[in-house]
């Protein structure tokens, strides 16, 4: 069995992260002048990136008394507030994450079987593909968003900056230089956002992917592989051959025994991976929740006003599905997470326990009834992170639509 | 990769409805007698007309949707036709994708364990469900050519107009559009004559054909599910018996032999096992067995000389025959389990998209019934519309439910046997059988919602209360 690193599924993700500086995984072997160099770079990035918040917020209480700006600074202000939420609880509990990754190179959670590698590696696969696809969304949509002021202003109309800015924007040079200045830090920003989802998204999916091996295990819990050959070879006789029989069932209850202890370890470590996972971002989580809710409000209040294919209502519902992309990896890989769990006694089921004694029976009993209770993510331990509460979202935001839409 | 000519387990049940969706144009190419090359040329290319057709009338409907999109009331009823007929479209795209699937749900059953105690039990249930399945067929065909022909009778009630927008005054006026089954835009003038006729007849033939489409395969997924249902009845009829044959067995004996098989690989089906072939050699008849399965636990011991190596007093026959007929049950069991899984594989996709275009068009259509003026037309139709919309839905629900209740029922009938009085082989499997059912097994929609009467509920439950609001609004 060729050796694999758990920690391929991660890596795309990391590596994003250190070159926007939200988050480096130190190597020991770099030199102090790189190390510094680093951390500088990501003192500059977090200064610009408060100060871009500040700038909008100062905005937002210059034009409380005008909706219409106020609502357009808040669509931006919101996202960064909800991104910045995600990166001080990726700096601030950098320790704890440091600790989560180690988990996820131990042996535990390490493949033993060639099909565990065929899941692993299908995991990768699918977590590169996701990443991929959000960064470039994400980067089509500030793309969209910097191209945008160039067209209002080549057409005439007045261009305000959603930000607080302390010099005159319509003369041309400072218009290009405050709109760089802009743009280049919502892309960032945008970018981090995407990868950090991604990334919390990626342990969810890591989750999914042991429990689905620990499944596989618990199946062919009664198979023989290479260790075991051995002691196949030696059963021969029937049942009721006692000189073969006694030496092989102590072997036999050896075997089944390591084999229970290591299962129902690996399933201690899963559940406790995914409960401080739900712990770290718990935070996070919740800022997300508000800040999408908030967002959703104030998108179908100002789409109701808009006429259909009109360039703000195309951007306004492009804006709305990202949003609503953004919660719905959230709740597909949190439900996957919980399905897949809620199937462990089942695989356990499907296992040879015939074979079995009364006695070790009633040990898998335990495991089974213990693995009755599914790993399911919540936010603020009352909202699950399931695809019940993502269909719950569009319909009140369907009926918010409506109602406004009535009246 | 075609299959094997001979017809078995799900197959066979499933002969008529197969049958049938062949005809109406899926892209069914198993299961035929002749796998010749021209044939299933021409089978393909049968398939293909109809598909060809289906899609473009359809194309067409919905060019006329666009064409009559300014006034708010004929664009709604548009709308609903069109979302209506979607069904079939997806249907029949969803089936010619993932035929791979649908063939190793009904592959599943091919082989299936037996035991001699209970091929009776076996055959009994396997009856039941095949009746059933004949009746849901013969019922949702009926109901398919009732929908048709009312529709078509229907077309001759009423005005036959169009609302259209007059854009100065903003009124409505009517304006006089051909008097077919269904409003649609054609290259060729259809209002009299011979054009008439023939787009009069290809729309009748396209309403059966569509709804047959749509509804031969929702039967296709309850009949699997009547199957599965059936399958749990006979195994909780059977565990009575089953805990009485294991009461007296009581010392546990490992099949060593047994123990370590290599892995199988994982979609394989269940070969019969050796110990099963080697009672079926044995015994012919249930007096062989020496026993009579009423009465209390312990018949199978024999008091006088006990046998040496065997504590409990059993021969080594009925050892064997008591250990054999857990592990059919099990076995059984977790066949069923497997099938389960496979047909949530199979069909939760289509699931979503027909729980998506359903609620849809169930929002459009309770606000087309506030307009309901009187007994006409216009409330014929829409009423038409909601019940079959709200029956298409229930169809699925209600079997959906069904297993959910059934699978969780075993548990209840292992404990309603006397399990206190059988060995601790046999508590240990009442014990671990109990656990596994508290999961009850569920079809869900792609994970998006399970398929359960609540559902049902939760949709009507939203329809009545959507219509309601309007009503106050209006």
């Amino acid at each position: 069995m060729e050796k694999y690193s758990v920690f391929v599924a991660f890596a795309p993700h990391f590596k994003a992260l250190a070159r926007v500086a939200y988050f480096k995984i130190v190597s020991k072997d770099e030199s102090n002048a790189k190390r510094m160099l680093y951390e500088l770079y990501r003192f500059m990035m977090w200064f610009f990136i408060l100060l871009y918040n500040i700038q909008h917020l100062i905005r937002v209480i210059q034009v409380r008394h005008s909706t219409e700006q106020l609502v357009d600074t808040l669509f931006i202000l919101l996202t960064t507030l909800n991104c910045l939420g995600k990166q001080v609880a990726f700096n601030a509990r950098s320790g704890r994450i440091h600790k989560i990754i180690e988990t996820i190179q131990e042996s535990t959670f390490a493949p033993t079987k060639p099909n565990h590698l065929d899941l692993l590696k299908k995991n990768a696969v699918s977590m590169s593909q996701i990443l991929s696809f959000y960064q470039c969304g994400c980067l089509t949509c500030a793309a969209l968003w910097t191209i945008f002021p160039f067209i209002n202003r080549a057409r005439g109309r007045e261009v305000t900056f959603t930000g607080y800015l302390p010099f005159d924007t319509s003369v041309t040079s400072t218009f290009y230089l405050a709109l760089a200045y802009m743009s280049v830090l919502i892309t960032i920003q945008a970018f981090g956002h995407v990868t950090m989802d991604c990334t919390i998204v990626a342990f969810y999916a890591q989750a999914k992917v042991q429990i689905k091996m620990l499944r596989y295990n618990f199946e062919h819990f009664m198979d023989a592989d290479e260790e075991n050959i051995k002691i196949d070879t030696q059963i021969t006789g029937t049942n009721y051959e006692q000189n073969t029989h006694k030496v092989n069932t102590n072997d036999i209850i050896i075997m089944t025994q390591k084999r229970l202890t290591n299962y129902v370890d690996h399933y201690e470590k899963i559940a406790s991976f995914v409960k401080e996972v739900e712990s770290i971002f718990s935070e996070a989580m919740i800022v997300q929740f508000f800040a999408m809710a908030w967002v959703i409000c104030m998108t179908v209040y100002k789409i109701v006003s808009l006429s259909l294919l009109s360039v703000e209502f195309i951007s306004m519902a492009m804006y709305l599905g990202c949003m609503l992309g953004q919660l719905f990896i959230y709740c597909y890989f949190g439900t996957k997470l919980k399905v897949e769990s809620e199937f462990i006694c089942q695989s356990v089921y499907c296992g040879d326990w015939l074979s079995l004694s009364p006695s070790f029976r009633r040990k898998l009993l335990v495991f089974m009834s213990y693995c009755s209770k599914p790993l399911a993510l919540r936010t603020a331990y009352i909202i699950p992170m399931c695809l019940d509460t993502y269909i719950a979202v569009l319909k009140s935001s369907y009926s918010l639509f409506t109602f406004l839409n009535r009246n | 990769m075609m299959t094997k000519v001979k017809a078995q387990g799900l197959v066979t049940d499933l002969m008529p409805n197969i049958k049938l969706m062949q005809a109406a144009g899926h892209f069914l190419f198993n299961y035929h007698s002749d796998n010749s090359g021209m044939s299933m040329l021409l089978r393909k290319v049968y398939s293909s007309v109809h598909a060809v057709l289906i899609v473009v009338n359809y194309v067409c409907m919905a060019i006329n949707m666009a064409q009559y999109s300014d006034e708010v009331n004929e664009l709604t009823a548009n709308t609903i036709t069109v979302l209506f007929f979607a069904h079939s479209v997806i249907k029949l795209l969803f089936f010619a994708l993932n035929s791979k699937s649908f063939y190793r749900t009904l592959a599943i059953w091919n082989q299936s364990n037996s035991h001699p105690l209970f091929t009776e039990s076996d055959a009994r249930y396997h009856q039941l469900a095949l009746t059933k399945m004949r009746r849901l067929l013969y019922c949702i065909c009926g109901v398919t050519v009732l929908s048709v022909a009312s529709w078509v009778t229907l077309t001759f009630f009423g005005e036959s107009v169009r609302f259209i927008a007059n854009k100065e005054t903003n009124e409505t006026m009517t304006e006089p559009a051909p008097r077919l089954p269904l409003k649609a835009w054609y290259p060729f003038n259809t209002m009299s004559g011979t054009m008439y006729i023939a787009a009069f007849a290809l729309q009748i033939y396209w309403l059966l054909f569509s709804m047959a489409i749509a509804n031969l395969l929702d039967v296709m997924f309850c009949s699997w599910l009547i199957f599965a249902c059936e399958q749990l009845q006979h195994l909780k009829a059977i565990m009575k018996p089953l805990m009485e044959l294991s009461a007296s067995l009581d010392t546990y004996r490992p099949n060593t032999a047994e123990l370590f098989r290599a892995s199988s690989t994982e979609k394989s089906e269940k070969v019969p096992d050796p110990v099963d072939l080697d009672i079926r050699g044995i015994y012919s008849t249930q007096q062989d067995f020496g026993i009579t399965l009423r009465g209390a636990g312990g018949k199978l011991q024999t008091f006088g000389q006990p046998t040496p190596n065997n504590p409990n007093g059993l021969t080594q026959k009925q050892e064997m025959l008591a250990r054999s007929a857990i592990k059919y049950w099990v076995e059984r069991h977790k066949h069923v389990v497997r099938l389960v899984a496979s047909i949530g594989d199979t069909y939760g996709t289509a699931l979503l998209f027909h729980m998506l275009i359903s609620t849809i068009t169930l929002t459009l259509l309770a606000y087309q019934a506030t307009k309901i003026d009187g007994v006409n037309v216009y409330a014929f139709s829409t009423l038409g519309y909601l019940t079959y919309t709200l029956g298409q839905v229930f169809h699925f629900c209600i079997f959906g439910n069904r297993l959910i209740e059934e699978s969780s029922s075993v548990m209840e009938a292992a404990y309603s046997c006397q399990w206190y009085d059988g060995s601790e082989e046999a508590k240990t499997f009442v014990q671990i059988v109990c656990q596994q059912c508290q999961k009850a097994m569920s079809i869900s929609g792609a994970k998006f919602f399970t398929v359960s009467l609540d559902l049902f509920a939760s949709v009507l439950g939203a329809v009545v209360t959507y219509f309601m609001v309007l009503i106050q609004l209006k």
